[in-house]
């Protein structure tokens, strides 16, 4: 302290008391600006599930731990009438595996659930922490009740040079501040908020089901078209995730719990999208041997036991409500251990894709000499036809609404920009392409789309 | 390991931690640590450049200096009969060895510098060249990295070891010491290119905790931020989406998107240099200015006396000094005046220098063409204003009625200056010369402004970033021009009551702290770093 003792011990003192007092405005401004964020459906979601648990106590028979593919795609009400047990959904959006350790020590401070059915979808399981996006970590975060399991929670989850937006939100969603600063104040100081009314949980296509489902009402699958490609099959990023899963069968051991572990149905097409989908298989089967635990994964489903038609899914990667009801029954007879393995799934995704009843990808490339090409992935042996719509860009970028029909069904999957924009003025347009198996009753089964350039 | 991290804040607080509450003995010590610790956080193995320099500054000053003094001694033995015999041949030999000792190190260290920066450059050029003979050889090319500040570390001790070469001191005689003045970390980055004579003695001397100047310094590290951040990293979200595509845009949009770089640049590199100021400052340590406000310049040369101060110091002590002061260079003057007469003859050679001296700041920035229009554009203007300075002042003198120190010609004469920088700002933020050009005619031929009414938004750039930009250029500009004015802004504010001064705090600190996680990935890299 020799170089700090000649300014003198009360203006040393006085700097620090000033920088207390600083830091701790710093605080109270920071903790304010938190209070500005807009508060959406998704970030309601999570709270209340996370209240509705605790207000459960230690009744719940059935927990499920997962993320986005768990709540959109598990009828807990439904198993419930089937099984005739109280189960809950303890998932969020985009909740890693790690986040899911963390969620279950927090649980068994409270409640020890019979059965615990832990998410490993393809996508869960091969993300390692580059790929860990703050979002999830708030919605977790916030919701943990202060305790040392909190604090590891933090150490493990937050990089380094994250921990100030770890700890202050709106330091990460700079932007979101002024989005609707005063519409998210009145939303947290309302009474629905503070009173956790699951009502206002809701957006224009889901509402909240309770038991922390929160299921979709219709389906975007036909506007998605494209190239539905996932995440690929990643052995070394999955070894970090097998750390978390063995972490959480280890866990749920310790307290007695059996533990399922669960992959939810994916389309067709985002199987066949995903490079070497049987490795995962593969992993899934080890793991499951070695644990000695159960692992299914839903979108090897025969289709005689559940079939994975359209309106089952919300989009490619999740289930809409309809086909959450659907798989409730699949789901009931997996948990109470009445399955036949044997009987009910595919060997491979190449059985998978053999026995698919329609087109289950379609995209268009540009050849760049002025005509286009549709592509499609449809059962082999099958014959597809496509049909052809286009729309100008708007100078915002976004293409306009309205399509119009530029060909007809017909088995020819190359059509020339000259023979459909003949006549239109040189623009941005969008090209959209429909595409069904040849005799099928359905309007169209899968769509793309592609952007060109009309001179 | 970047200025703007958390990762550096701790580091920094580790450091003004050990510096003050150690024995003051140990502060040049720490520093040194700290300084290689900070330089090999971003490569351990491009430390070894920065060991080579120091190594072979140090060794070649101290021969020199050993030189210089056993000279100075042993003519100071001899007696005036052979000081009148010998005197001129003793001293000349011993230049020649001192000279020597001298080209030797700098070849080797400016050599270094050629070879990663300017070879390939150099390589394909030649390759061009020669094939255009039909000639089958071709030289390779390595795709080098460059050591992170290699310019300004070796600009740094070369300056030294000129100066020790001059006799203007003595060399330093501690290696250690002399390390941390070649890699003070917050320095050796992206400059300023300190002196020895202006810096060392403060890096060894013992610093007692200063709670005004650690204010200062903090306060200087947040303004910093402020600029880079909220002008320099939100502008280059503009400038770098508009140079990707670069043909799709009307010359109006590009020219908006120049203004945004010369915005940026300045608020990055003068940022940058802000930061390292005031970290110095915290530890008692005063650093040379790189930067005197250059926007209020009202002619290019005023401007390269305010924009990059040390490095223009530099080409004027190191470069244009050596070549003004050459026996060639003499000759030349000399058959100038008697072909130009006395005017222009005087002034040819001084032309020629500066011209060189600006082709040089051109090629310093980098290896390319634009580098090189950009300092040959630079060097015109500079060497018009020479020819120009007479004429003028003969203009103003027959004109009584024109006075030039009235505010409405300043405003004119920095409105033309800053007319003439954007357009050199053309070569420095193209990617490469041919798109210099294309920028710069699209500009001029395809003006177009009705397409800036959606320019923010197709760029996806957007208002509130304008806003964000606008509200950062207009705190700058009211700081500056509140300096060029003469107030001193952070004496001023100390002057006012707490709440007042609290309030700008909160409000730059939450500036830079929104912007920089905001910002992600690109946020705490800077633009002259790649120098």
């Amino acid at each position: 302290m020799r170089n700090i003792k000649h300014t003198g011990h009360s203006a040393v003192g006085r700097f620090f008391v000033k920088l207390l007092v600083f830091l701790l405005i710093f605080l109270v401004l920071a903790s304010g600006l938190g209070m500005l964020l807009p508060v959406g459906p998704g970030g309601r979601h999570v709270r209340q599930v996370f209240h509705e648990f605790r207000e459960a106590g230690d009744d719940v028979d059935i927990l499920f731990v997962g993320a986005s593919r768990f709540y959109r795609g598990v009828d807990t009400p439904a198993l419930d009438k089937q099984l005739g047990t109280e189960s809950y959904m303890l998932s969020s959006a985009g909740q890693r595996l790690m986040d899911s350790y963390y969620v279950l020590k927090e649980v068994y401070e409270t409640a020890t659930p019979e059965v615990v059915v832990l998410d490993v979808g393809i996508k869960r399981t091969c993300e390692d922490m580059d790929d860990f996006g703050m979002e999830s970590f708030y919605r977790i975060y916030g919701n943990l009740r202060p305790s040392l399991n909190k604090a590891a929670y933090f150490f493990s989850r937050v990089p380094f040079d994250n921990y100030l937006i770890g700890l202050f939100r709106c330091f990460a969603n700079p932007y979101d501040l002024l989005e609707s600063p005063l519409d998210a104040v009145k939303t947290r100081l309302s009474t629905s908020y503070r009173e956790y009314d699951p009502a206002p949980i809701r957006t224009s296509n889901s509402h909240y089901g309770g038991r922390g489902y929160f299921p979709v009402d219709k389906t975007r699958l036909d506007k998605e078209g494209g190239k539905v490609r996932f995440k690929d099959w990643q052995a070394e990023k999955a070894a970090f995730n097998e750390y978390y899963i063995n972490q959480c069968i280890e866990l749920c051991r310790q307290n007695g719990s059996k533990v399922v572990l669960i992959n939810m149905p994916l389309t067709v097409g985002s199987v066949r999208g995903t490079a070497d989908y049987d490795d995962y298989l593969a992993f899934g089967q080890r793991m499951a041997q070695a644990d000695d635990v159960f692992f299914c994964d839903f979108s090897m489903l025969k289709h005689e036991i559940f079939a994975p038609v359209h309106s089952y899914f919300y989009d490619s990667y999740h289930m809409s409500g309809k086909g959450a009801e659907a798989c409730a029954p699949v789901l009931a007879e997996t948990i109470a251990g009445s399955l036949d393995e044997s009987k009910w799934f595919y060997q491979d995704s190449a059985s998978l894709m053999d026995a698919s009843p329609y087109v289950f990808n379609t995209w268009l490339v540009d050849n760049k000499d002025g005509t286009v090409t549709a592509n499609a992935y449809a059962p082999p042996g099958s014959a597809v036809e496509y049909r052809f719509f286009y729309a100008p860009v708007a100078a915002n970028g976004e293409a306009q609404p309205e399509y119009a029909l530029a060909r007809e069904y017909a088995a020819e999957p190359t059509v020339a920009l000259a023979d459909m924009l003949n006549g239109q003025a040189p623009n941005k347009y969008t090209i959209r392409v429909e595409a069904r198996l040849v005799g099928s009753g359905e309007d169209f089964e899968q769509a793309g789309k592609l952007k060109v350039t009309w001179n | 390991m970047s200025f703007i991290s958390l990762g550096f804040f701790l580091f920094s607080a580790a450091l003004f931690a050990a510096y003050f509450l150690l024995p003051r003995r140990f502060q040049w010590m720490v520093l040194l640590a700290a300084s290689y610790v900070f330089y090999a956080s971003f490569s351990l193995r491009m430390t070894m450049y920065l060991l080579f320099t120091t190594a072979s500054v140090f060794g070649a000053a101290l021969w020199v200096d050993t030189l210089n003094t056993r000279q100075k001694g042993f003519l100071a033995a001899q007696d005036k009969d052979w000081l009148k015999k010998h005197k001129k041949a003793y001293t000349a030999a011993g230049t020649r060895k001192k000279r020597g000792v001298m080209a030797l190190a700098l070849l080797a260290n400016f050599g270094i510098l050629f070879f990663l920066k300017y070879y390939d450059f150099f390589a394909l050029n030649l390759n061009d060249l020669i094939g255009l003979f039909g000639a089958p050889a071709r030289l390779p090319e390595f795709s080098l990295i460059l050591p992170l500040g290699l310019s300004f570390y070796t600009f740094q001790a070369a300056g030294y070891l000129i100066d020790v070469y001059r006799g203007k001191y003595p060399a330093d005689r501690n290696p250690a010491k002399f390390a941390l003045f070649v890699s003070f970390f917050p320095q050796v980055v992206q400059g300023p290119i300190s002196r020895h004579d202006q810096l060392a003695h403060q890096l060894y001397a013992q610093h007692p905790f200063s709670y005004t100047q650690f204010k200062y310094g903090v306060q200087l590290i947040f303004w910093g931020m402020f600029k880079k951040l909220l002008i320099g990293d939100v502008g280059a979200q503009l400038v770098n989406t508009v140079l990707k595509r670069y043909t799709e845009y009307a010359g109006s949009e590009i020219a908006v998107t120049v203004l945004f770089f010369m915005a940026q640049i300045y608020g990055d590199f003068s940022g940058g240099m802000d930061i390292a100021r005031g970290i110095a400052q915290c530890m008692g340590i005063d650093m040379v200015q790189n930067f005197e406000r250059p926007h209020f310049a009202v002619s290019v040369s005023d401007y390269w006396r305010r924009w990059h101060i040390t490095l223009g110091s530099w080409m004027r002590d190191y470069v244009l000094y050596s070549i003004s002061l050459s026996g060639a260079w003499a000759k030349l003057g000399k058959a100038a005046r008697k072909r130009l007469g006395n005017y222009f003859g005087k002034l040819l050679p001084t032309c020629l220098a500066m011209f060189i001296v600006f082709m040089l700041v051109g090629i310093w920035h980098g290896p390319g063409w634009k580098y090189i229009a950009f300092g040959v554009y630079n060097g015109i203007f500079i060497v018009g204003g020479i020819l120009m300075d007479k004429p003028l002042k003969a203009f103003f003198a027959k004109h009584p009625g024109i006075n030039p120190s009235v505010p409405g010609w300043r405003v004119l004469a920095v409105l033309k200056t800053m007319f003439i920088i954007f357009i050199s700002k053309f070569f420095a933020c193209a990617p490469d010369f041919d798109v210099a050009m294309y920028m710069l005619k699209s500009t001029f031929t395809v003006w177009n402004p009705g397409a800036l009414a959606t320019f923010f938004i197709r760029t996806k750039f957007g208002y509130l970033n304008l806003l964000i930009f606008l509200t950062g250029c207009a705190c700058l500009f009211l700081v500056s021009f509140l300096q060029e004015r003469g107030v001193p802004v952070r004496g001023a504010l100390a002057k006012k009551n707490i709440v007042a001064r609290w309030a700008v705090y909160y409000f730059i600190l939450f500036a830079v702290l929104l912007m920089s996680s905001g910002l992600g990935g690109d946020a705490g890299e800077f633009f002259y770093a790649q120098y």
